[in-house]
């Protein structure tokens, strides 16, 4: 069997449970994983890099699906991405966290999209407490670190995003009337405003558009955010 | 700042690192709210639409209610808000201009 056949009937295996197969899927994704560690050399250290990469595998492995035809590789890559991502916040970012607190963060990021995969919706605070086994005030603490660290700009070294125009959203992107504003932003970060603002889908919903996570769709659009405030050019939000 | 068992206001300087300040109030009073994470996250992107790029002091208001956080920020230009009403009425259940500044509701 091929090395992209036996990832993908290891993915099905994982979502099904089968921690056995899991195991091996992180075996068969190292390359991969390792290549991709390599676009933030010098960061982080590339172990960190390199285990964080595993999550984003393991979490793209329980939401594949075969049937759409996709190479598990490419499904798995913006999650590996998303999550080498997070690791370099946690550990490169100006904010400084307590090691427990980086944990529970990522436990509560993960958390978060099982239970909005689960359940169909956006799980609360405490719901998200009950199902990690984190006290409220922890999971308090890492959601306050996860809103800092997403408060620190998007720079994601080597990230191809789609760049084929949709007319759909065009139109929609034009309804918006943002004007040179949108430009200031990728075509991914671009992609996710439109949909938020002009269609008004869900982060959850988004995030299965565009085949990342929920928690990768809330740091696009909060760096987003950031771009599209800054009206120093064109008026400041401020009275005085 | 004055705090009630609900309710907290604070004036923010020129310099404060306004965004943070006020994102790490929301997402406890969110909890508090009962808000789901996402429109906590929403609260918090109407935040750094409000405050990301202001380089001026402003007052801030929160108040917890069951199963909703109500956001006042005084001194928001009115021309500069309706350039803003579309996206902040996605991110928040009501938009209310107040005098000088604007009043969110975030439900869930």
């Amino acid at each position: 069997m091929s090395s992209p056949d036996l990832a993908a009937e290891l993915a099905v295996r994982v979502a099904a449970g089968d921690d056995e197969a899991g195991r091996e899927l992180v075996t068969v994704m190292r390359p991969l994983v390792s290549a991709m560690a390599a676009r933030f050399a010098g960061r982080v250290p590339r172990s960190d890099l390199e285990q964080a990469g595993m999550v984003g595998v393991l979490h793209a492995a329980r939401r594949f699906d075969p049937s759409q035809g996709t190479p598990f590789g490419g499904y798995a890559a913006p999650f590996v991405t998303g999550e080498m991502l997070a690791c370099v916040r946690q550990l490169a970012s100006p904010v400084r966290v307590p090691r427990s607190v980086a944990d529970a963060e990522r436990t509560v990021n993960r958390a978060i999209d099982e239970l909005t995969m689960r359940d169909g919706r956006s799980p609360t605070p405490d719901e998200v407490a009950a199902h990690t086994g984190l006290g409220s005030d922890l999971v308090l603490e890492a959601l306050r670190a996860r809103v800092a660290s997403t408060a620190v700009g998007l720079d994601e070294p080597g990230v191809e995003h789609p760049s084929t125009p949709d007319p759909a959203l065009q139109e929609v992107e034009q309804r918006l009337d943002l004007g040179a504003r949108l430009d200031r932003l990728d075509a991914r970060s671009r992609r996710a405003v439109v949909l938020r603002f002009g269609l008004e889908l869900s982060q959850r919903e988004i995030a299965e558009r565009l085949g990342i996570s929920q928690m990768h769709v809330s740091r696009l659009l909060r760096a987003a955010m950031v771009t599209l405030a800054d009206d120093r050019e064109d008026g400041n939000a401020a009275t005085g | 700042m004055s705090r009630h068992p609900d309710s907290i206001r604070a004036r923010l300087s020129a310099d404060a690192p306004q965004v943070q300040v006020v994102s790490a109030l929301l997402v406890v009073a969110g909890a508090q709210a009962g808000l789901p994470v996402d429109r906590i996250d929403d609260a918090i992107m109407a935040v750094d639409l409000l405050l990301g790029a202001r380089r001026t002091p402003c007052t801030v208001g929160l108040t917890v209610r069951p199963g909703a956080v109500e956001l006042a920020v005084s001194d928001v230009d009115s021309g500069w808000l309706e350039g803003k009403r579309q996206m902040l009425e996605v991110l928040a259940t009501a938009v209310t201009a107040d005098g000088a500044g604007v009043r969110l509701r975030v439900e869930p």
